[in-house]
This record gives C-alpha cells, sequence and structure tokens, in this order.
C-alpha cells in the first residue's frame, strides 16, 4: 500500500474511535441532563469559549470545501496549478515517462489536499461539539 | 415617483390646537414621526420658555427615577441578603448531610473489618469473646490536615488500646464546587464505657464533628436511606432559591426600562412645547411644522385621534402656509437604501429639491469598489457574511458595540460590494490569486513547436523565459476567451505588461463615463429649478469640454482595442494624446487613422473655445440685464434702495464664474487622473493575493512526503486568517474609502450642491434608540 494510502485508513480509523467515544459521552449527557446537578458534569469537555469554537467552525468549513476542491484541480491535472507542484528538473528530463512523472506529483498533492479536507471534517466536528456544549452551559445558568 | 431622485416637497404647515389636547396631539405626532417643529421663540433662552418647569419636572424625575431605581435596589438588596443567608445555611446542611453520608458507606467497610478481626480471634484463640456491649466506636469527621495530630493524642491517651481506622472522603466535584475543604472519615474503637467522654473532649479540641452510627446494618442502611432523601430535598430547595432570586431581579429591571422610556416621551413631549406659541387666551397653542405634502391628511388623522383622546371638543386646525425660507431636505428611505442615503449625507445633505445621487450611488458605488476589489474567492466570502450579519441583526444589535453598528447599518452595503467583487473577479478571473479554466483558453502551446513554428526541443533548453507569438498560426485560435481574462495570463510572466495596460485603460474609461453621467445629473437639475439660460451657458460648453477631450480619449483607446495593430508599431495612445495636446504632428509620428490629424487639431480648438464662453458669457449676460434694469429704475427714487439691495457686485460674480470654469476644467484633467486609483488598488489586491498564496499555502502544497497533509493544516489555518484580516478587512477597508471618495469629490462636484438641511422629525422611536 503507499504511503499516503496508509497515512489516509490510520486517519479514519482514529476518526472512527474519537467519534465513538463521543457518541458514548453524548448518550451520557442524555441521561444525565446537567440540569439536575447530579456528580457527573459533562463540562470537563469543555476546553474553548463559544467564540473559539465557533471561529474553529467556519474555518473547517472554509477548509473542507477549499482544500476538497483543491484536491479536485490537482488530480485531474489543472495547468493553472503548475506552480504550486514540486517538480524539479530531473522531472522534467526528456524519457518515456516524463509526463507521467509530473502526473504522479500532481496526484501526490491532490491526495495531501484531501488528507488535509478529511483532517478539517474531524476538526469541524470538534468545533460543533463545543459550541453545543457552550449553547448548553449557557442555558443553565439562564 | 419623482421623489425617488429628488427629496420630497415639503410644506409648512400651521397647527392650531387646545391647550388640554396639546400632551396627547404632540405624542401622537411624536409616534408618527413625519413633522418637524419649527422653533417659534428663537430668541428666547432656555430659561424664558414656557412650559421649562415641565421640562425641569421631567429631569427631576429622570434624577428620581435613577433614585427610585436605588430605592428599588435597595428593598432588592435586603431581600437578596435574607435569600443568600438561607442559601449559606442550607448549604451547610447539604454538607453535614453529605458527612454522613460518606461517613455511613465507609463504615460499612470498617465494620466488616471489625467482624473478621473478632471472628479471627474467634477461630485462633478459642475464647469466647462476644462482641462486648462495653466496646464502645465513635465515628466521626475531620478535617484532613489535623488528623495527624488527632491521631498522636489518641496514642497517648489509650496508650495503643483502641483502633482507629480513617479514610479519606471522595472530593466529588460538587463538593469543590460548593467550596468544602478535603475531610476525613474516622472510627474509633475502644474498650470501656468511661472514655466516650474524653473521646469527646478531645474530638471538640480538634473540632471534629461526631456522628452517632447505628450499630446493625439494617439502622445504618435506613439511616444512609433517609440521608438521601433530606439531601435531595435540600438541594431542591437550594434550586428554587436561586430560581427564585433570578427571577426577582428580572421582574425589576423591566420594569425600570418601562418607566425611563415613559419620561423620555414626556420629556420631548414638553420640549417641543416650548418650540410653540401660545397666545393671549391661554387656551390655544400655535405650531408651525415642516411636513411632507404626501403626508398631510396622516398628520391630520393623528392630531384628530389625539384631540379625541384628550377629551377636547375642538379638532385641531391645520393650515398650510407659502414661504420663502428654505424647508429641509428629506429623503424618504427603506432598510436597504439607508445606508446608501447615509453615505451621501455624511458629505452634505442634498439642497431642497436637488437631484438624490443615493439611488444611482445603489450601483455605482459597489461597482467601483469591486473593480478595485475584484477577487471572486474573496467576494464569496464577503457575501457570505453580508448574509449572515442580514439575517442576525437584531441579536448582533445587543452587542452594542461602535463597530458591530457601523457593520449592521451598512449590511445591505457589504452584500452589494460581494456580489459585485463576485462579478468582477470573474472578470478578472482572479480566486485567491488562480485562474479558472471554464470556457477553455484561447492560446495554444503546441503550434510554437517544430513544424509548425520556430521552436526546437534545444530552444527549451537554451532559454528559461520564451514568448508565443500569435502570429504563428495555431498559437492564438483568434476568438477571446469568452468572459474575462484568458486563463492563460495567470501562469505567464508578463503578466503584469497585459494587465496594467488594460486596468489602466478601463478605469480611464470607467472614470469619463462616471464623470459625464454627473454632468449629465446636472441638465436634471437646471431643467428642474427652471434655469434654462444655464442649460446653454453652463451644460453645454461643459460637455462638449470633456467630450471632445476626453471623449476622445475613451474613442481612441476603445478604437485601438478594435483594430489589429503590429506590437512593435503601434503608437501609444498617452503619447497621441500628449502630442496633440501640443499640435505636434511630426512624419515620423505613426497614427492610428487616417484624418486623425484633421480631426484632432478640430477637437482641441473646439475644447480651447469652450473656455472663455464658459467663463464670460454668463456673468456678461448678468451684467447686461443690471443695466438694462438701472435704467428703468433710476426714474424712481425709491427703487434705489432695492437696486441696491440686490446688487451683488460684478466683481464676485466674475470671479465666482472665473473659479467655477477654472475648477471645472483643470478638474477634467485631475479628476480623470484620480479615477487610475481603480487600477492602482486592484493591482495592489492582486499581487497581495498572490503573495499570501505563495508565501503561505504553496509552502505546504508543495511538501509531497506524508507530512505535507498536516502541513497543510496549519498553513491552511493561517491562509485564512491573513486573507480575512489583511486581504478582506484592510483592503475592503481601503477600497471602500477609495470608491467612496471618487463618488464624493469627483462625481459629486460635477452637479451637486449639498447646502441643504437635514430634516428631523419628532419621532419616539429614533429618540429611544438612540438613547438605548
Amino acid at each position: 500500500m503507499t504511503k499516503p494510502r496508509r497515512l489516509l485508513y490510520s486517519v479514519c480509523f482514529m476518526l472512527s474511535i474519537y467519534s465513538k467515544h463521543r457518541l458514548s459521552c453524548n448518550k451520557l449527557l442524555e441521561r444525565y441532563p446537567a440540569g439536575s446537578n447530579t456528580f457527573w458534569r459533562m463540562a470537563s469537555l469543555l476546553f474553548c469559549g463559544p467564540k473559539l469554537a465557533a471561529c474553529g467552525l467556519v474555518l473547517s468549513i472554509w477548509g473542507v470545501i477549499m482544500l476538497a476542491m483543491l484536491g479536485i484541480f490537482f488530480t485531474t491535472h489543472s495547468a493553472v496549478l503548475i506552480e504550486d507542484v514540486p517538480f524539479t528538473e530531473k522531472d522534467m528530463e526528456d524519457g518515456p515517462t516524463a509526463l507521467q512523472n509530473i502526473y504522479n506529483l500532481y496526484n501526490q498533492v491532490g491526495y495531501n489536499c484531501f488528507i488535509a479536507a478529511a483532517i478539517y471534517v474531524g476538526i469541524g466536528f470538534l468545533s460543533f461539539c463545543q459550541v453545543r456544549l457552550n449553547k448548553r452551559k449557557e442555558y443553565l445558568v439562564h | 415617483m419623482s421623489s425617488l431622485f429628488r427629496s420630497e416637497e415639503m410644506c409648512l404647515v400651521q397647527l392650531f390646537f387646545q391647550t388640554e389636547s396639546a400632551h396627547n396631539c404632540i405624542s401622537e405626532l411624536g409616534h408618527l414621526g413625519l413633522v418637524q417643529f419649527k422653533d417659534l421663540n428663537p430668541s428666547a433662552t432656555a430659561f424664558q420658555r414656557r412650559f421649562v418647569k415641565e421640562v425641569k419636572k421631567c429631569e427631576e424625575m429622570e434624577r428620581i427615577l435613577s433614585k427610585k431605581v436605588f430605592s428599588t435596589f435597595e428593598k432588592l438588596e435586603q431581600e437578596l441578603r435574607e435569600i443568600n443567608r438561607n442559601h449559606a445555611t442550607l448549604r451547610q446542611n447539604l454538607i453535614e448531610l453529605m458527612d454522613i453520608d460518606s461517613l455511613l458507606r465507609m463504615t460499612e467497610d470498617f465494620f466488616e473489618e471489625v467482624l473478621e478481626i473478632n471472628f479471627s480471634f474467634f477461630s485462633f484463640n478459642f475464647i469466647i469473646l462476644p462482641p462486648s456491649e462495653d466496646s464502645v466506636f465513635v465515628a466521626g469527621v475531620i478535617k484532613q490536615e489535623r488528623f495527624p495530630a488527632f491521631e498522636k493524642v489518641l496514642w497517648r491517651l489509650f496508650h495503643g488500646n483502641f483502633v482507629l481506622r480513617h479514610a479519606e472522603i471522595q472530593a466529588t466535584e460538587e463538593l469543590q464546587a460548593r467550596g468544602a475543604v478535603k475531610k476525613d472519615v474516622f472510627i474509633i474503637f475502644v474498650q470501656g464505657d468511661h472514655v466516650r467522654e474524653k473521646i469527646r473532649k478531645v474530638c471538640e479540641g480538634f473540632r471534629a464533628s461526631l456522628y452517632s452510627c447505628p450499630k446493625t446494618l439494617y439502622e445504618r442502611k435506613q439511616m444512609s436511606n433517609s440521608v438521601m432523601t433530606q439531601m435531595e430535598d435540600l438541594r431542591m430547595i437550594l434550586r428554587r432559591t436561586e430560581e427564585y432570586r433570578a427571577g426577582v431581579l428580572t421582574r425589576a429591571a423591566e420594569h425600570v426600562q418601562e418607566w425611563g422610556s415613559k419620561v423620555k416621551k414626556m420629556k420631548a413631549i414638553y420640549y417641543t412645547l416650548n418650540l410653540c406659541n401660545i397666545d393671549i387666551t391661554q387656551k390655544l397653542i400655535v405650531a408651525e411644522i415642516w411636513c411632507p405634502v404626501s403626508d398631510l391628511a396622516v398628520v391630520q388623522n393623528a392630531l384628530i385621534k389625539g384631540s379625541e383622546q384628550s377629551g377636547s371638543s375642538v379638532t385641531p386646525v391645520l393650515n398650510r402656509i407659502q414661504t420663502q425660507q428654505t424647508p429641509p431636505t428629506f429623503n424618504r428611505t427603506n432598510t436597504f437604501t439607508e445606508g446608501f442615503q447615509a453615505i451621501i449625507d455624511a458629505y452634505g445633505v442634498g439642497t431642497y429639491q436637488e437631484i438624490n445621487p443615493a439611488p444611482c450611488t445603489i450601483v455605482t458605488f459597489p461597482f467601483l469598489f469591486a473593480v478595485m476589489f475584484g477577487d471572486c474567492g474573496h467576494g464569496l466570502v464577503m457575501t457570505l457574511f453580508a448574509v449572515w450579519v442580514i439575517s442576525q441583526a437584531e441579536s448582533l444589535r445587543k452587542w452594542k458595540n461602535e463597530v458591530t453598528d457601523v457593520v449592521i447599518g451598512g449590511r445591505y452595503i457589504i452584500l452589494l460590494m460581494g456580489m459585485f467583487s463576485i462579478y468582477t473577479g470573474l472578470i478578472y478571473n482572479d480566486c485567491f490569486s488562480k485562474s479558472f479554466n471554464i470556457f477553455g483558453s484561447s492560446w495554444c502551446v503546441r503550434p510554437m513547436f517544430h513544424p509548425h513554428g520556430p521552436w526546437q526541443n534545444e530552444t527549451l533548453h537554451e532559454y528559461h523565459h520564451l514568448q508565443l507569438n500569435p502570429s504563428v498560426p495555431g498559437v492564438y485560435s483568434g476568438d477571446p476567451y469568452v468572459f474575462g481574462i484568458d486563463p492563460v495570463w495567470n501562469i505567464a510572466s508578463n503578466k503584469l505588461s497585459f494587465l496594467n495596460s488594460f486596468k489602466m485603460k478601463m478605469s480611464v474609461i470607467l472614470g469619463v463615463s462616471h464623470m459625464l453621467f454627473g454632468v449629465t445629473l446636472s441638465l436634471v437639475n437646471f431643467v428642474h429649478f427652471r434655469k434654462f439660460q444655464d442649460i446653454f451657458l453652463q451644460f453645454v460648453p461643459q460637455l462638449i469640454f470633456m467630450l471632445s477631450l476626453f471623449g476622445y480619449l475613451i474613442f481612441l483607446i476603445l478604437y485601438k482595442w478594435c483594430i489589429t495593430l503590429r506590437s512593435e508599431t503601434a503608437p501609444s495612445i498617452l503619447l497621441l494624446f500628449i502630442n496633440m495636446m501640443l499640435f505636434d504632428y511630426q512624419s515620423e509620428h505613426v497614427l492610428l487613422y487616417g484624418g486623425q490629424k484633421g480631426l484632432q487639431i478640430f477637437l482641441v480648438l473646439t475644447a480651447v473655445l469652450m473656455v472663455p464662453v464658459l467663463l464670460l458669457v454668463k456673468p456678461f449676460l448678468i451684467y447686461r440685464t443690471r443695466m438694462k434694469t438701472r435704467h428703468q429704475v433710476s426714474r424712481a427714487e425709491k427703487d434705489n434702495v432695492i437696486c441696491f439691495l440686490l446688487q451683488v457686485s460684478m466683481g464676485d460674480i466674475f470671479v465666482y464664474q472665473a473659479i467655477h470654469t477654472v475648477e471645472f476644467c483643470l478638474g477634467c484633467i485631475s479628476n480623470t487622473a484620480s479615477y487610475l486609483r481603480l487600477w492602482a488598488l486592484s493591482l495592489a489586491h492582486a499581487e497581495l493575493s498572490e503573495v499570501l498564496w505563495r508565501m503561505v499555502l504553496q509552502v505546504g502544497l508543495k511538501i509531497s512526503s506524508g507530512m505535507g497533509s498536516l502541513m497543510l493544516v496549519v498553513l491552511f489555518a493561517a491562509f485564512a486568517v491573513l486573507t480575512v484580516t489583511i486581504l478582506l478587512v484592510m483592503e475592503g477597508l481601503s477600497a471602500f474609502l477609495h470608491a467612496l471618495r471618487l463618488h464624493w469629490v469627483e462625481f459629486q462636484n460635477k452637479f451637486y450642491e449639498g447646502s441643504g438641511y437635514k430634516f428631523t422629525p419628532l419621532s419616539f422611536d429614533s429618540l429611544l434608540k438612540t438613547q438605548q
């Protein structure tokens, strides 16, 4: 398996474990709703304020959309993005595989963009949970 | 419909109403928000006004209100203090109960241990040693830090004939929240009955609290249950107390706001009454108001309603009067046009019934902004931000920050700026400094190679920069890119040479068009005010001057764009223009078309001829009419006085006209050059955008290993933050300011007088809004 693919799979695996943990936490949250002063407090999972969480959410949405589109443009070998592809003199030498080398480099950068977009999906989910927790805490105080 | 483009027609109306109904009538008018009261006692100072006592009373009331607020708060404070005291005692009880609860749980283990010891004792020694009745045990809670000293004292007292067990109470979060300290549970087993007193004394000394612990398991379970129920009850009581406290506070706050607004309205009414006249019989109040003609019926209805409410039998009388005074300028706006009207009024409120530039500004301002901003990615972010602000406008108003107020006031302006920026971004083909290739580029590289073109394989190795030659067949398809700039320019290294030329010419075209539009608006003003003479003395010469010089410049630009030229021999438009003004026609100069020399000489002479027309004709005509009237008037003596009064000196008229002419003619050139800022800011924005991409995001993209994606995540966050702060906020503000300046100075000095005063009606809504 190629290196980027391995990395992609490992990231997806970690994300699934993390999401399972979050789901179980949310189930506990429903059973012990914070409004009844029980010993179990979900506030320990809250680590940023409402504004930071909202900024994180907006940034993640922008990141997902823009990096996904960049990934698509790189994997379709768009000519306008030629300066962002890290090719060297060696790749441009005359030979049967010169064009294929450049295409492979394009694909690599494209996969990097897709992985970064996936990471932003995770960050976005995290920010969304923080926003919800902040709203719940605000609700409790009022 | 004409009121859309100029201010409303206003009329001066006299109101007569009875003193009893004054309050109600003015209250109704205040709710309506359509009339402006004129000050009928301008010479009276603040102390001489009729209702000065009432105004003072209102101010007193405001102070009393704040005092009442104080007294209410004092009462509230006492109540709150009691609530807090009860709260504290309840909390103390809760903590005690929690201690008992933990004690009961911990002693389970101890008793098991003791039973085991007894049992082992039993089994190993075969001595029947029943758990004697005189073996005493004492259980209690002590602060953790005091425990070691406590243990030592017990040792000295009982010389080791005791069993002491202790355990820490688990500090739950609830306990920590309620501010308890760390405590330990302990239990002592001793022989002998008399030692109970001693232990009690020791525990008192260490301030440990003793609790009676039942011996049997069943009793302990019962006690545990009862303690649990007590704790739940206490918790509920505490919660109810907190809710009650919150409710009391919010109710008080509501009342205060209500009283406050009522007092403000009354103060406004009395202030208005001060502006009116009371007639001799003290029964009638006379007021003069400015009111839009189209709203007279509404005002009448409001007055009738007010007088009915006060129960007076006489309906108020409206009497429209003619006047020479200039009415205030009233432009009817809705939520959308409010922002644009505000930015026009910030420079100068229009003269009464002059043409209002605001409706045109709704389109031209965002467009000129977008020409300087020109990036569809940034435009999209701006549009989404504006949509969010528009949808959340009411809840954002509560923040009461200066900056947020400005943003909320201009939310529709920002929306339009964003939408226009997307459009110009598509024309410049620029999205976060990259181009889209939607329709297929018109340029092709392959035909430059052998056998069609001059390039060989060796050419690629020798040269770093190669130029595509459009005259080689196949390189340029002949049809330009369908919409916008061809995407091939994004990766060309001479991109800036091409784009600069394009943007500069476009700026000049836009600028001259904008200014011609301004001159045309002055024609509309002349027609409305019936100054037909000025049409021929001012509008026509100005138009001819502008068209013959700058209109011809636009023609040259468009003509040169349309014809096919060889780039080595193409004449520069700037040089052509300079030579035209200097009448410099040498044979080696290349001209664009036949007959150019003749046409240019004609145009320059025409323009030069317009200058004395503008400068001299109008003052001369005024002089002639004055001479004529003076001949007629000199027969009558008393008219000399009138003549003298009406005469502005001829010198002033000439000077005024000279200033106006020079301002226009020189202003034409300087204002056209001023529009080049459209090019300059657009270039700055494009370059900043490209630098940001190359120095921030490209670093992450060029790492091809696995770490590249993580770097990309971090660098994208930096890219986003910098885009928003530098490119959106800073460049956005800059482009906003420059577009505004172009409107205020270069556009409006062609037609706008701006010497009116704003219509400020009595309106309770705006009063309460500003006070908040």
